[in-house]
């Protein structure tokens, strides 16, 4: 995992370098203030005796008027102004330890959700039926936000944990190497009962927002069906049920409270035992450090004796002492630390394998190996005795943009289909729901792969040809339509360079408007599918946004947008699923009308439950079951007098009701 | 998300303005029921407050007791304590045995550290436990309340804002209560514990040592300014970043079938930046305020070592010398000082990362109070009553509406509907028929004119009980997440099953119930995608015979249906209209032409009533209407 960091080694090397200083001057703080308690008690004991010298290696160095009794406040300035001077350096190296991770952490992560993200776009439609558009959002957030707080924090606290067990131990075993022993020795409980702690902790927390998540679904649902709620006068039975959800909410949260509100005070206790080791072993030898000062005071010895055989006698002054209780603050929260980072790297480590797993799906759809290298299709179109049978998926969160959603086990959709559209020609698919209809259309783009020698384009299996080209002259109009967030005019030229040319390439600048030009021809597609008018009465017109922070269109408007977007590329072939029903009847027929002009010429498959907008098809194909039952022209069919004839029947008799009436 | 974060944008010039007290105060009434623990956990607070003060104090007493450095108030103080539980003398505690000193002294800190373990503990279970039961308040009458509204708040508000308001603004809410205010009066009492001690023991130098305390205020506060601003900005940055992913990931077959992969790279490529770069701001004012608080906070201890360091060598009997004045100390009361003047630092930080929960939790209040002080705009008018079970005539009298004023959608509506009659509404899509539903059973009030049944004015009737006789069927069948038979007794445990079963039988909806895993007990999923159209139409069918009203109220679906499932329907549909009046807005021939009366709609007004026959003899907007819907439109 730590692998990944190596295209980023400069800022977190940078961090590391910064670390190591910080870590170094910090541990050296409380040096400074064990030399000025030994200095105050050297020269304020023995009796009143005075004695003469500074005894500290600071001191040492410096000359020795600077801290004699007529100096300058007896020289203390020196200590307290190389206090601020190593905490201001180490603040400097702060810095840049602080943005040298931060900045790992954030290009990493921003990668690998790159890295995923345009891996999940290439997943084909069979995966995205399998799997939930939520969970792939999880990944994308929390998971991510996992990783980075790994790659940042995680990093970041182990580094500096592992410094300071380097340096302030170090220093402690300066001071008296038998009271650094004897404090360690109650330190390590410290992280064994921090990380049981978090353990449970994480536990019951996940355990009440589990309960949190099944109240916001119990409230989302309560809300949306606020209509059938006031209508059967149901109010009191929901609060009812949300109270009872809210008391098990409470139950699980007291449960968490219980054990959160232990963890800092019980940090706080196990602190107790190290400050016991120091206050009682740590007591004893200073006393005896003391008495050994005062002893060799009185026979007039010299700072720099006294100080060996104080060291000699295994003994601590007083500002040893003092300073071991610093390093001690110093090393629990490293300790702590420890606890945290090993949580983080776990968490880290669940998130990298659920986001490898994606990262390992081969996208089942790709280009192939070796493409026909064709640069236009004229648009023939010829299913070879096609049988398709679609993957099993799990029952897959009905995302919006999710046109006929594929059956939950593995199952039969076609059967046995031969069929040819010679470029140019129309040919309409009727059926029931189920039919088949929606699943033929979708082959032909490849959204999903059918086996290999039953589509072909131009006499290519669609699978030999290049993706981009096939994608880019097939015009899809779905049966449910999915807009983005952008304005409407991006919005039909979603598939378009900008240009008029026919062989639009995909766009390539999101933010830039298309050229002039563009402009007037995603406008003419518009007008072509009869969305102009709406559009202008709109204040913004063609600019207005669409979606969650825009103006939300109605469903004839959006199937409009979708038909405009798709000529607006000029495909050669033209695929219309079922998308006209939320159109008016009379909006409809002007529609189709306009529609005749754009199918010329380009090879149209139209499917739709209204028998008057295939009428006028080259070929109608009736679907049943996923087989062929009937196919012919409109008075070939009516002729033959089955199941086409029928349902055309059906209509005329509503007409003949009428009539007699 | 972008919901919240509009939210956030719209809140920002109230989240920038200082402290609302009203606010704060109509917040906090929420925890008058539970007075005395409020009470009992802040005075454990304070008491835990005072406690984690202490072992500076106990630090500066050894030294000077037990290493004879000095006599000094901590001193002094920390002997008398000994001398209460040893039984003795103050003053014979300095002439006591080193052994028995050590002694002492570890037990003090034992005990403090004990004492400290259990009233921290206690204390924070109690104010966590305090929110928890606030929460639970909040929530419920938030709910209870959204739910007393009317519907035109539901058009109002996305369910998803309602939703956030009442899982995640009402839990940030709570945070103020157990963790703002626990650690805020903790953090606060200590500060001002700490500054008394050292007040206590020595003025003068209490005031010199506490000089870096504006300093670091300030940074505290320019900080807190800078960084608020910056995270808002990032959150704002990851509400694009996961608002666009969401939106690709949804819309993936579109991306794919338009070739877009690439395109929606460059994109992720520009928010993701915008991302980093606001994630990396954030982080800089975190990189600055820290060296810069401790770098004031360590010129603290610098001062203490330089200045205390002085007096307690003046003290020593060396010549008076320096800039101040102040007294002698001993290094006992040295040591206390440095380690107080490294203890400044927490709690102010503390409070600095504290204020934004107390911040958030009013901006949420806020948003929940904008709701809470929202008034039903239908509601029970005063001497509204409860006149049992309804004959089912309806009438129209003279009723104008509009939902927007200005815009009307129905006109000058006046029409009678039998007790038992079977109608049917028609016109063209916006000619106002879905209205009439909700007119009805009260769900808007009309505004002009009046709507009676059984010859009183829906007004005159107390809400529920009018709607409890009056069932409707809407086009959009909604399914709640939950067993079949949930869904069609609403939860109403009242409704006996065998009902339930009958009323299925009745509707032909117990043949494909029955033959699903669990039957009647079997879940509903995904909002009832696993039900057909035909199937959910029936369901509904279903719910509305088992609520058994006097007044039936029936938007058809107007989606395809197969002839099998459209003849079950029809079918259904004669038992449910079955001896109670019947209002269908009518989508479907066959319910036209059964119905008694049919009422013609056109732009608000009534146009055309009659029967089938009659209206397509007329040659009018019936015919017309007729001729649009049924034939060949092209």
């Amino acid at each position: 995992m730590v692998g990944r960091c190596r295209p980023y080694w400069r800022p977190y090397l940078m961090g590391a370098v910064a670390l190591f200083v910080v870590d170094g001057l910090d541990a050296s703080g409380p040096q400074i203030v064990r030399w000025a308690i030994d200095h105050l008690v050297r020269v304020t004991s023995g009796n009143g005796a005075v004695a003469v010298g500074p005894d500290s290696p600071l001191a040492a160095r410096l000359p020795a008027a600077w801290f004699g009794p007529d100096a300058f406040m007896h020289g203390m300035w020196v200590y307290g102004l190389a206090m601020v001077l190593i905490v201001a350096v180490t603040g400097f190296f702060r810095y840049f330890m602080s943005m040298g991770f931060a900045i790992g952490g954030i290009t990493l992560s921003n990668d690998l959700r790159k890295l995923l993200f345009g891996h999940v776009q290439r997943l084909s439609a069979t995966y995205h039926d399998r799997t939930k558009a939520g969970d792939l959002m999880n990944l994308a957030t929390s998971d991510i936000n996992a990783l980075r707080e790994f790659y940042w924090i995680g990093l970041w606290i182990g580094l500096d944990t592992l410094c300071y067990f380097v340096f302030v131990p170090a220093y402690m075993a300066g001071i008296s190497g038998k009271l650094l022993l004897a404090s360690l020795l109650t330190l390590p409980l410290i992280p064994f009962i921090v990380t049981r702690l978090a353990g449970r902790i994480e536990d019951r927390y996940e355990k009440m927002q589990s309960q949190l998540d099944t109240m916001s679904e119990r409230a989302r649902e309560s809300f949306s069906g606020a209509k059938v709620v006031k209508s059967f006068a149901r109010e009191e039975g929901e609060v009812k049920t949300f109270a009872k959800m809210g008391q098990e909410y409470r139950r699980r949260a007291m449960r968490l409270c219980f054990v959160e509100a232990l963890e800092q005070p019980l940090l706080v206790l196990m602190l107790a035992l190290a400050d016991l080791v120091i206050v009682g072993y740590g007591g004893v030898l200073v006393l005896r450090g003391l008495e050994i000062q005062r002893a060799l005071a009185a026979q007039g010895a010299g700072a720099a004796e006294i100080e060996a055989a104080v060291q000699a006698a295994g003994a601590l002054t007083v500002g040893g002492f003092v300073a071991f209780f610093s390093y001690l603050i110093r090393l629990s929260g490293p300790m702590v630390g420890l606890g945290w980072v090993v949580s983080i790297y776990l968490r880290g480590r669940v998130s990298m394998d659920r986001i490898e797993v994606v990262l390992h799906t081969k996208p089942d759809i790709t280009d192939p190996a070796d493409p026909v290298p064709v640069t236009e299709l004229r648009g023939e179109i010829e299913f070879r005795n096609l049988t398709f049978t679609y993957p099993g998926r799990k029952p897959a969160e009905a995302a919006a943009g999710d046109s006929p959603s594929p059956p939950l086990t593995p199952s039969l959709a076609l059967t046995g289909i031969s069929l040819r559209v010679p470029a140019g020609k129309t040919v309409a698919l009727v059926g029931a729901v189920g039919s088949g209809k929606s699943t033929l259309l979708n082959l032909i783009p490849r959204l999903y792969d059918p086996p290999a020698g039953t589509v072909f384009v131009d006499g290519h299996d669609v699978r030999d040809l290049p993706l981009g080209l096939l994608r880019t002259q097939v015009g899809t109009v779905p049966q449910e339509t999915f807009l983005f967030s952008e304005t409407i005019l991006e919005n039909i030229g979603v598939g378009t360079t900008g240009t008029t040319h026919a062989n639009a390439e995909p766009i390539t600048h999101y933010q830039e408007p298309p050229p002039r030009g563009a402009e007037a021809w995603l406008r003419d597609c518009a007008k072509l599918a009869h969305l102009d008018e709406d559009v202008n009465a709109f204040p913004k017109g063609y600019a207005t946004m669409l979606g969650e922070k825009g103006v939300n269109l109605s469903g004839g408007q959006r199937q409009r947008v979708a038909i405009a977007r798709a000529i607006a590329r000029r495909p050669r072939i033209l695929l219309l699923d079922d998308c006209l029903s939320a159109v008016d009847p009379h909006t409809e027929a002007r529609l189709l009308g306009n529609l005749q002009e754009i199918m010329a010429g380009r090879t149209t498959l139209i499917v739709s439950h209204r028998l008057s907008s295939v009428e006028r098809a080259d070929e109608i194909i009736v679907l049943d079951a996923g087989r062929i039952a009937e196919r012919g022209t409109h008075a070939e069919l009516l002729s033959l007098g089955q199941r086409y004839a029928e349902l055309w029947e059906k209509q005329q008799l509503e007409q003949e009701v009428e009539e007699t009436s | 998300m972008s919901d919240n974060f509009e939210d956030d944008l719209r809140h920002e010039r109230i989240k920038t303005s200082t402290f609302d007290l009203a606010l704060l105060r109509r917040m906090l009434a929420y925890a008058k029921p539970y007075r005395m623990r409020v009470l009992a956990g802040l005075g454990l607070v304070l008491v835990s407050a005072s406690l984690a003060v202490m072992p500076p104090l106990l630090v500066g007493a050894m030294v000077d007791i037990l290493f004879r450095t000095g006599e000094s108030l901590p001193g002094n103080a920390v002997a008398r304590v000994l001398g209460f539980f040893a039984g003795v003398d103050p003053a014979a505690i300095r002439t006591m045995s080193e052994t028995r000193l050590l002694g002492s002294f570890g037990a003090l800190f034992l005990g403090l550290r004990a004492g400290a373990f259990f009233i921290d503990w206690a204390g924070a279970y109690l104010l966590m436990g305090l929110g928890q039961r606030v929460l639970f308040d909040i929530r419920q009458q938030l709910f209870t309340h959204i739910h007393s509204l009317s519907l035109s708040f539901f058009h109002r508000n996305p369910v998803g804002r309602l939703v956030n308001r009442v899982a995640f603004d009402v839990g940030n809410m709570e945070r103020m209560f157990s963790v703002g205010v626990v650690t805020l009066a903790k953090d606060g009492l200590m500060l001002v514990s700490i500054v008394t001690l050292l007040l206590l023991i020595d003025v003068k130098l209490a005031l010199i040592v506490m000089s870096v305390l504006p300093l670091l205020i300030t940074a505290t506060v320019v900080f807190r300014r800078f960084s608020r601003t910056a995270y808002r900005r990032w959150y704002a940055a990851q509400s694009r970043l996961n608002a666009f992913m969401a939106e690709t990931i949804a819309g993936v077959r579109v991306v794919q079938l338009f070739h877009r992969e690439q395109h929606h790279e460059q994109i992720y490529d520009r928010v993701a930046a915008e991302f980093g770069q606001e994630f990396l701001a954030q982080r800089r004012a975190w990189a600055w305020y820290r060296p810069l608080a401790m770098t004031f906070s360590a010129t603290g201890v610098g001062l203490v070592l330089w200045v205390c360091g002085d007096a307690v060598l003046r003290g020593s009997g060396l010549a008076p010398a320096g800039l101040t004045a102040v007294g002698a100390i001993s290094v006992g009361v040295f040591v206390s000082y440095l380690q107080y003047a490294e203890l400044f630092f927490q709690p102010i930080r503390d409070i600095a990362e504290k204020i934004d929960i107390v911040i958030g939790a009013m901006t949420s209040a806020e948003r929940i109070f904008s709701i809470e002080d929202q008034k039903a705009e239908v509601a029970d008018l005063p001497g509204a009553k409860d006149f049992g079970r309804l004959r089912g005539e309806v009438c129209f009298d003279h009723v104008g509406f509009e939902y927007k004023p200005g815009e009307p959608v129905l006109r000058d509506l006046d029409l009678k509907i039998e007790p038992g009659q079977t109608v049917a509404f028609v016109g063209h899509t916006g000619a106002g028929k879905t209205t009439i539903i909700n007119l009805v059973n009260r769900l808007y009030d009309v505004t002009s004119g009046r709507v009676t049944v059984d010859g009183r004015d829906v007004r005159e009737y107390q809400l529920q009980a009018l709607r409890r006789h009056i069932a409707v069927v809407h086009q959009d069948v909604f399914l709640f997440a939950g067993t079949i038979l949930e869904n069609l007794t609403l939860g109403d445990e009242s409704i006996a099953r065998e009902r339930v079963v009958n009323a299925c039988r009745q509707v032909g909806a117990a043949t494909f119930i029955e033959k699903r895993p669990g039957g009647y007990d079997g879940i509903v999923e995904g909002g009832g995608k696993t039900f057909s159209a035909g199937e959910r139409q029936l369901l509904s069918f279903a719910r509305a015979l088992v609520f058994n009203p006097a007044i039936l109220v029936l938007d058809e679906a107007t989606s395809s249906i197969d002839t099998h499932s459209e003849e079950l329907i029809q079918a259904a549909l004669r038992t449910l209209t079955a001896g109670r009046t019947s209002i269908v807005i009518a989508h479907r021939l066959s319910t036209v032409q059964r119905a008694d009366r049919i009422f013609v709609l056109h732009k608000g007004r009534l146009a055309e009533a009659g029967t089938h026959r009659e209206l397509l003899a007329q040659r009018g907007i019936y015919w017309k209407l007729y001729r649009l819907q049924y034939r060949d439109a092209a």
